[in-house]
């Protein structure tokens, strides 16, 4: 179990080495530390995007969150709004925009765990929803859209050569590695994804667990476009979309199960570092956006018969 | 009426009714040829894989990856020459060959690789359309006018759109009546229960991806009709929609619980709520949203009514 | 009550010319992970003769005929069908070569209707495989009939009681024409009127040169049906024979438990102390109809019936995982309604599920982990873990309730069933339990560990603890219990205590008849 706990990060991190030096050696140049820095920058957000779906994805159920992009791009149109440009804002924008991801992840979590809609389609019924009101709120009023020079600073900056969003990521990784494996709630997370009867009948409130973890992705999605908000200077409308896709393959790479119980966040943190390294070595060597996408497909399904091979092996 | 009943799709057909009446009101000559005609044309391609997407559900599996595999067939048709595969009937054959060989593949990762299917169709989805972006980068390419003028023109009178339609749903009649239909929703009910009564649950999974892929394949066949070019996005929106139809259908995505009928009319009341939106005169910012609303509400009606259905 | 061979055929001429063995199995062995099933079975099945098979709870029977059906694999052994090596993978196979099951809990396609169950995998279809649907209709209307019953085919199976359920299971199996039929415990659910038809078709068949293996608890029914007897134990067989004139139940106990006087074992003493949980009319779902009880500090009592009365519901109600739909549920002085199993948990209200696997353990986990759970779903720090806390808690588990297992770190599903449901029980160790609720907690258990989670039960008692247990074995609560109530349609039919405590007058109410 140790072993298999250790394996998963160890093997990515490997072939993210790999990776580094095959760049290296087609590209001279590839693992410089300025290009590392802005490496670690971009993983960042895939990371924390990542964790919204492992932990969803961990409290089972088919557990899926569909709705991290639009809740990204609400929290970064939301912060951009409130901030005004301004740094005394920032803080504030902030809270909003996670407020406002709680929300939306509270009314995921009650369709999913009370109402007993799937995940796949709540959180794409909320999605366009959020999307559509988007469209509606930014026309009408015509918000402020830019970042505050606060906050432009802090996501792009680096300090003694790391990038402080890197920081905030690895401070935010250490917290959901500690709270997903080494805390009652994380323990009830995971039992619940293992066997939601099982947990219930131990006394769980399975409901509210998984409300709680609904609402923790939406937080952490909010958050995540406010940064995002940050890294790229301004708020638009489709912000967070590209994050839908990439965080749920980052999370299946990094070793969660679709079928719950399981909530390796070192792991995903990994395949977050991986995949960022691996689009960038196909973007140096020039394969476009076609190739990045079948090469995606591939390492999933690859990471997939992996899990399924190891899974057919212990029993 | 008591069959009716059992399978759970009243509630979908008073929607469809619902939407129906709206659309009637709103939009001048509903019920005239002209615009059913045109509104089928534009429904056709969805009523497909609304269908296709209920055949896999109903056997207990999903699939994400249909939407990008339009892409890709609709890609392939725009760039191949039409002389190559002698006239736009060649052209069809070779989308309903790809497309069965796309069904194939997931058939085959799903049942015999035994990856679940919610995440594996998400991969090959992104391969589908990295194939499709390679064959088209920017939308464009073109296809003859040949295969237009067939998707357009009419059978003795009815249009080619609505025949389309007719015979995919005369497949699915014939399959409720066949054995593989059957076992399909056996399958898909209680996979336990079909293998311990002799069936092996793999090949009836693999049959409904193949089935399925045939209708993405035609789906395909009619969106390139209609827009005689090629863009890898252009069946996007399809794999939601899809997957929102089947809901709305009464159709349980745990699989053997409902009909086809239940996805046409899921596909019908989506499309027409696209209708309803445009001739309401609601300006075009709000549209979006109203769309989400009403989608979301519908979802949210049907599984209450489920619900309720599944306590009385 | 049910020996009523009036009116039926006689059973074929046992002296004479001994009808030619159909199916030999020899030395049939199985393992589930770590889990010994069979340890080498032999079974003779004769042409045209009905064989009882019999045997505990736990003893491999229901393993060694999904074995002959074709749905599990054998991992020893040999088996042959009319002289020919037996070697088939699936129940397709079986199917083919005409043997048939029908299981004790049917496994049915709960969304399509009953005629379509009847014919499913084995449809009746046209040239083209198009379904002659009302060929089948037809078909599965006289199959029942034959079964004495007016089932409505049309129904989806999802919607049938237990005892339709198990007709439509069985006319599955009659419907295929098998040459070799297997009934496991095809009486479980039925009234004796539906047992009467069944054993008429039995007969009917084995006329025709039909064999039929058939696994039942009941030792009258074994009489009445079966011509030959095979016992088991523990996954062996521990004596085969053939009937001639009465069936003889001492020998067949005797070899079914191995040893007799183990079973009787003594309670420690215990002193009944006030009432903890009283029901008034409560009711629940379709399947609990209105129930009154009274449950007393330190006192066991058993809750009887045939299966699917509604004895699994009502503990699942008073645990607080069924809506509550009427009636009063008093803890103490106080009306409880629960929304949640939790709101019960809280009040030492705990229930050991009907299905262990499913509702009671995290297969994939630990033992130490499956028994601190119950603490870290409780705990009111959630985001603390206190580990020294679950270590030692799973240690004094280990070590009270006697789990035979490598330690703390063993996954659960190595562990034997019986000791798979000590570690369920043992998770109710981190909290102040005042009521157990036990859901045939010796379902698939050995002989030996079923005493011993009896013991368990009694000692929790002895400690004040009030337990109520559904089993499905009668003979296990008449040993074990202060009283019996025993169930049927959702309500409570009968009381009984003392020297009422028969097997007679259980089984009686059981049918439904109240004894006055």
């Amino acid at each position: 179990m140790t072993a298999l706990r250790l394996g998963r990060p160890l093997l990515l991190l490997a072939l993210t080495l790999l990776l580094l030096a095959a760049g290296e050696v087609l590209l001279p140049g590839f693992i410089g530390p300025g290009q590392i820095a802005n490496q670690l920058k971009i993983a960042s957000f895939l990371g924390l995007f990542g964790l919204c779906q492992t932990v969803v994805m961990a409290a089972g159920g088919q557990g899926l969150d569909l709705s991290v992009g639009a809740i990204a791009t609400l929290g970064g149109i939301l912060g951009a709004a409130l901030m005004n440009g301004s740094n005394a804002m920032t803080p504030i924008g902030a809270g909003v925009a996670i407020g406002a991801g709680l929300a939306a992840g509270c009314v995921n979590g009650v369709g999913i765990a009370v109402l007993g809609v799937p995940p796949l389609v709540t959180t794409l019924a909320l999605s366009s929803v959020i999307d559509g009101g988007l469209i509606v709120g930014v026309s009408l009023a015509h918000p402020a859209n830019g970042a505050s020079p606060g906050l432009v600073a802090m996501t792009g900056r680096s300090f003694h050569g790391i990038p402080t969003v890197a920081v905030l990521w690895a401070v935010i990784a250490a917290i959901a590695i500690w709270l997903l494996s080494r805390s009652a709630w994380g323990r009830r997370l995971c039992r619940t994804g293992a066997n939601p009867i099982t947990a219930r009948l131990s006394g769980t409130d399975t409901t509210r667990v998984r409300i709680v973890a609904y609402m923790m992705s939406g937080g952490i999605a909010a958050f995540g476009g406010f940064l995002l908000t940050g890294y790229v200077g301004q708020a638009f409308l489709g912000l967070g979309n590209a994050y839908v896709l990439t965080s749920i393959v980052v999370a299946a790479i990094g070793g969660v199960a679709l079928a719950g119980g399981r909530a390796p966040y070192g792991g995903v943190a990994c395949a977050a570092i991986l995949m960022t390294v691996l689009v960038s070595l196909l973007t140096a060597i020039n394969i476009g956006e076609s190739g990045r996408q079948v090469i995606f497909g591939l390492t999933l399904l690859s990471f997939l018969m992996l899990d399924r091979y190891l899974m057919r092996a212990r029993h | 009426m008591r069959a009716l009943r059992y399978t759970g799709i009243l509630p979908s057909l008073l929607m469809l009714v619902v939407v129906i009446a709206l659309n009637a009101r709103l939009q001048p000559h509903f019920f005239g040829l002209p615009s059913l005609e045109d509104n089928i044309a534009t429904l056709t391609p969805t009523i497909l894989v609304c269908l296709a997407q209920a055949v896999i559900v109903l056997s207990g599996e999903l699939d994400l990856s249909v939407g990008a595999g339009v892409s890709l067939i609709n890609c392939l048709l725009a760039t191949v020459p039409i002389s190559a595969v002698g006239g736009p009937w060649g052209l069809m054959g070779l989308a309903l060959l790809l497309a069965l060989a796309l069904g194939a593949i997931n058939g085959v990762i799903v049942t015999i690789f035994g990856l679940p299917s919610l995440i594996a169709t998400f991969a090959t989805a992104a391969v589908w359309f990295g194939l499709a972006l390679a064959l088209i980068p920017q939308p464009g390419g073109e296809l003859d006018q040949s295969v237009g003028d067939l998707y357009s023109g009419t059978v003795s009178g009815v249009p080619v759109p609505l025949f389309i339609v007719a015979g995919a749903l005369l497949i699915w009649t014939l399959l409720g009546r066949h054995r593989l239909g059957r076992r399909i929703v056996a399958v898909g009910s209680n996979p336990a229960a079909a293998f311990q009564a002799g069936i092996s649950v793999l090949r009836v999974k693999l049959a409904a991806y193949l089935v399925g892929w045939l209708l993405v394949g035609l789906a395909a066949i009619a969106i390139s009709a209609q827009t005689l070019s090629g863009d890898a996005r252009v069946g996007d929106t399809y794999t939601l929609t899809s997957v929102a139809a089947v809901v709305i259908g009464g159709i349980s995505l745990a699989g053997g619980r409902g009909t086809p009928w239940g996805a046409l009319v899921g596909a019908i009341v989506l499309g027409i709520v696209s209708n309803v939106i445009y001739f309401a005169g609601i300006p075009s910012i709000w549209q979006e949203f109203f769309k989400g609303i009403v989608i979301m509400s519908a979802l949210g009606f049907m599984v209450l009514e489920q619900k309720r259905a599944a306590v009385a | 009550m049910l020996s009523s061979p009036e009116g039926l055929p006689a059973a074929p001429p046992t002296d004479g010319e001994i009808a030619p063995p159909l199916l030999i199995a020899r030395g049939i062995t199985k393992h589930f992970g770590g889990v010994v099933a069979l340890a080498g079975v032999d079974l003779t099945l004769r042409q045209g003769r009905v064989l009882g098979l019999l045997g505990a709870n736990g003893s491999g029977k229901s393993t060694l005929s999904r074995i002959i059906a074709g749905e599990l694999s054998s991992g020893g052994g040999e088996m042959h069908l009319a002289g020919a090596p037996l070697r088939h993978a699936s129940p397709q196979d079986a199917a083919r070569l005409g043997i048939v099951i029908a299981h004790q809990h049917p496994s049915l396609a709960p969304d399509m209707p009953v005629w379509e169950n009847v014919f499913l995998g084995a449809e009746l279809s046209y040239a083209g495989g198009f379904i002659d649907r009302a060929k089948a209709r037809r078909r599965t209307t006289d199959v029942l009939s034959e079964l004495g019953s007016r089932l409505d085919i049309a129904a989806p199976a999802g919607t049938l009681t237990a005892a339709g359920q198990q007709l439509v299971e069985i006319a599955r199996a009659l419907a295929r024409r098998p040459r070799v039929l297997i009934l496991d415990e095809p009486t479980a659910a039925l009234a004796a009127a539906e047992v009467g038809h069944l054993f008429a078709a039995i007969r009917r068949l084995t006329e025709e040169g039909v064999s039929v293996i058939f696994i039942s608890h009941r030792l009258a029914e074994i009489d009445t049906i079966c011509d030959d007897i095979l016992v088991m134990r523990n996954g062996r067989t521990a004596g085969a024979w053939t009937t001639s004139g009465r069936l003889d139940e001492g020998r067949i106990l005797s070899l079914m438990t191995g040893d007799p006087d183990a079973v009787l074992r003594e309670m420690g003493e215990r002193r009944i102390g006030e009432p903890v949980l009283r029901l008034e009319g409560l009711r629940a779902g379709p399947a609990v109809r209105g129930v009154d009880l009274e449950l007393r500090r330190s006192e066991i009592v058993g809750l009887a019936g045939l299966q699917g009365q509604g004895q699994v519901e009502l503990l699942e109600a008073i645990a607080g995982d069924r809506r509550i739909d009427g009636g009063t549920l008093w803890h103490k002085d106080r009306a409880v309604s629960p929304r949640r199993p939790r709101d019960m948990i809280n009040r030492g209200i705990c229930l050991v599920p009907d299905d262990r696997r499913r509702q009671g353990l995290f297969s994939g986990e630990t033992v130490g982990e499956n028994i601190g759970y119950v603490l870290l779903a409780l705990a009111p720090r959630p985001w603390h873990l206190p580990a020294e806390k679950l270590a030692a808690l799973a240690t004094r588990a280990i070590r009270r309730l006697l789990i035979k297992t490598d330690g703390p770190d063993q996954t659960v599903s190595a562990l034997s069933g019986g000791n798979q449901q000590k570690v369920v029980i043992g998770k109710w160790l981190a909290t102040d339990v005042e009521v157990m609720l036990l859901s045939d907690p010796t379902k698939g258990v050995d002989v030996h560990a079923r005493s011993e989670i009896y013991a368990i039960i009694g000692e929790l008692a002895q400690a004040g603890t009030a337990a109520l247990v559904f089993a499905s074995d009668v003979q296990e609560l008449l040993l074990h219990c202060d009283r019996i109530l025993v169930m049927y349609e959702g309500r409570i039919v009968e009381e009984l205590s003392g020297d009422a405590m028969t097997e007679p007058r259980v089984m009686t109410a059981a049918f439904g008849k109240a004894a006055g």
